[in-house]
């Protein structure tokens, strides 16, 4: 009889304790998939809520006062608008979505305003497509912060003067706590022509990368090598959080895998361990009938390898519809995002095999060195 | 046939070191039927299973057709006892999600030649069973069962037979059944080596040896 029907037949037999160690293999694997395919997702999202905070890298004029800017919020220099092309354009440059602005204070109707006039955002040369993280606003049009309209009771759609130029209100923003309620955004373009700066900007923003334990030394150094004199600064708080933050993300999923695997290989080593007891006197009668040491291994670890290969299948499927259901309750901004991870198919189909080969090492060779004689010889 | 010299078998560590064989010299001609007669735990299971290339002696040679089998490496150990050697044991071990025909088959591939599900079939129609050949084991009597490890023992038209209680479970008409089946085999010229602690065993044996205590008296 051949060693492959004996194995069927034996997995028929005992197909419970079988399904038991498939279903073992089954959640291990689902749990990876499940977390693989949701962890990618929640990079993603954790990326967007990140962004949501803003960007994080700022270039101002040469010849800017710092200390003046940090108490203005405003750079008295300018520079070519230009140069935010240039950065966007420099393969060296670890930084994308940069945004051109020329801010000012103004005052309007008795208030102060810092007018701000932005471009949308230059996307970094070759890179791919990615949604915009600020306003787009259209020439002729402008946002305008909460507490200026609250406090001047201007509502969108109206049409306001700001220094000469008519700006239809295309949106009030919700209270922010912070400058953005003071602010009245404009189109780059029109903010040049108010200010009588044409061409001209007097900051940069971009996002650095987000790369864990980068430091900002070496994005400064790129920026200025580009534009010569510039300062380049890194808005730290909102850097670290982003960088802690999607590494937190990283390291809880690496964590639940591994824990999810140890688990798994457990049970797998537990059940393949009950088989080999529950089958010691199979293994003897089967040496004392001339079978070798090679067709015992072909049973033992032939049947975890195909637990292993069921278990992967049934894995992945019960992983993918899991991430599936649970992502669209967890990832609300990048739900369209969470979808079947079929490039991960084949690595499980191989891995899971492979796991349960370990899981199953122990009790295999336990199997291959059992003396045969000590069971036949019971009564 | 089968030839023992100087056999000693040791187990356990020092200390509590059970000498299970102690210098057994016994040689079975081909064609005989020995029965080695002995009380429970008297060392004829041990003496069996080194008889039959299961347990590496501590001392001495254990020879089949001539050939000192615990010189040969495992593979051809066990290649020699799949094409040589029929072994019956008194708890059967049949494999038990194989039916009695697969069973009495499971061997059939390691013999020289292989043999076929035919020539399985016609033992198992041999040793009345047809009608049970697709049960399983937990389907069968103790008689039926220890028939189908007679036949299974059989399949690759083996030298020898090495019983080991062949009896020591069965009724007394089944018990008949598988001592007059061995001598059948015998009658045809096969070797039989069977231990034992029944008396009426005795009747099919060409030679009785007692054991004691590891050695034969």
């Amino acid at each position: 009889m051949a060693v492959l029907s004996l194995l069927l037949r034996e997995i028929r037999h005992r197909a419970g304790a079988f399904t038991m160690g498939v279903l073992a293999v089954a959640v291990g694997a689902g749990l990876c998939v499940a977390l693989l395919t949701t962890s990618r997702a929640a990079n993603r999202e954790a990326g967007r809520l990140m962004r949501n905070l803003g960007l994080n890298v700022l270039v101002v004029p040469e010849g800017t006062d710092v200390a003046t800017y940090w108490a203005t919020d405003q750079s008295d220099r300018d520079m070519p608008e230009d140069a935010v092309r240039r950065l966007a354009d420099s393969p060296e440059i670890s930084a994308d979505h940069f945004v051109a602005t020329l801010k000012r204070w103004v005052t309007w109707r008795g208030k102060q305003a810092l007018l701000t006039g932005i471009l949308p955002e230059y996307p970094k040369k070759g890179a791919t497509d990615k949604a915009p993280m600020g306003y787009r606003i259209e020439p002729g049009t402008c946002i305008i912060g909460y507490a200026l309209a609250m406090a001047l009771d201007v509502q969108r759609g109206d049409t306001i003067d700001v220094l000469g130029k008519a700006l239809t209100v295309e949106r009030r923003l919700l209270e922010a706590g912070g400058k953005d309620d003071v602010r009245i955004y404009v189109d780059l373009h029109d903010a040049q022509e108010m200010l009588g700066l044409p061409g001209r900007i007097n900051e940069i923003e971009a996002l650095g990368c987000v790369c864990y334990g980068d430091t900002f030394d070496t994005l400064r150094e790129q920026i200025e090598r580009v534009l010569p004199g510039v300062h380049a600064t890194e808005l730290r708080d909102l850097a670290t959080a982003r960088a802690e933050t999607r590494h937190m993300v990283e390291r809880h999923a690496i964590l639940i895998e591994a824990l999810g695997l140890v688990a798994c290989v457990a049970w797998v080593a537990v059940l393949a361990w009950l088989n080999v007891r529950e089958r010691r006197r199979e293994i003897g009668i089967l040496r004392a009938l001339g079978f070798r040491g090679v067709h015992i291994a072909a049973l033992f670890f032939g049947r975890s390898a195909l637990m292993g290969i069921a278990g992967g299948a049934l894995g992945f499927a019960l992983g993918t519809i899991v991430a599936l259901h649970c992502g669209a309750g967890i990832f609300k901004l990048t739900l369209s995002n969470v979808r079947p991870a079929y490039d991960l198919l084949a690595p499980t189909l191989i891995a899971t095999p492979l796991v349960s080969l370990v899981a199953g090492l122990v009790p295999g060779v336990l199997a291959l060195v059992q003396d045969p004689a000590s069971v036949l010889a019971e009564e | 046939m089968v030839a023992l010299r100087g056999v000693t078998r040791v187990f356990g560590k020092k200390g509590r070191q059970v000498r299970a064989l102690d210098g057994v010299d016994l040689e079975v001609p081909s064609g005989e039927f020995v029965v080695v007669k002995g009380p429970s735990g008297s060392g004829k299971s041990t003496l069996l299973l080194t008889a039959g290339g299961m347990i590496r002696p501590t001392d001495g040679t254990v020879a089949l057709a001539g050939q000192d089998i615990y010189s040969l490496p495992e593979a051809r150990r066990a290649r020699l006892r799949a094409t040589h050697i029929g072994f019956v044991f008194q708890m059967f071990h049949l494999v038990p999600y194989l039916s009695a025909l697969e069973n009495v088959c499971l061997p059939s591939r390691l013999g020289s030649p292989p043999a076929s599900r035919d020539d399985a079939r016609e033992l198992v129609a041999r040793f009345g069973l047809s009608e049970r050949a697709d049960h399983r084991p937990a389907e069968l009597s103790t008689g039926e069962r220890q028939r189908v490890a007679v036949a299974r023992a059989m399949v690759n038209r083996p030298q020898v037979i090495l019983a080991d209680e062949p009896t020591g479970n069965l009724d007394p008409e089944s018990g008949a059944y598988v001592l007059d089946a061995l001598s059948a085999f015998n009658r045809q010229g096969g070797t039989v080596l069977l231990v034992t602690h029944e008396e009426w065993v005795e009747r099919a044996a060409h030679r009785v040896v007692q054991i004691r205590a590891g050695r034969l008296v």
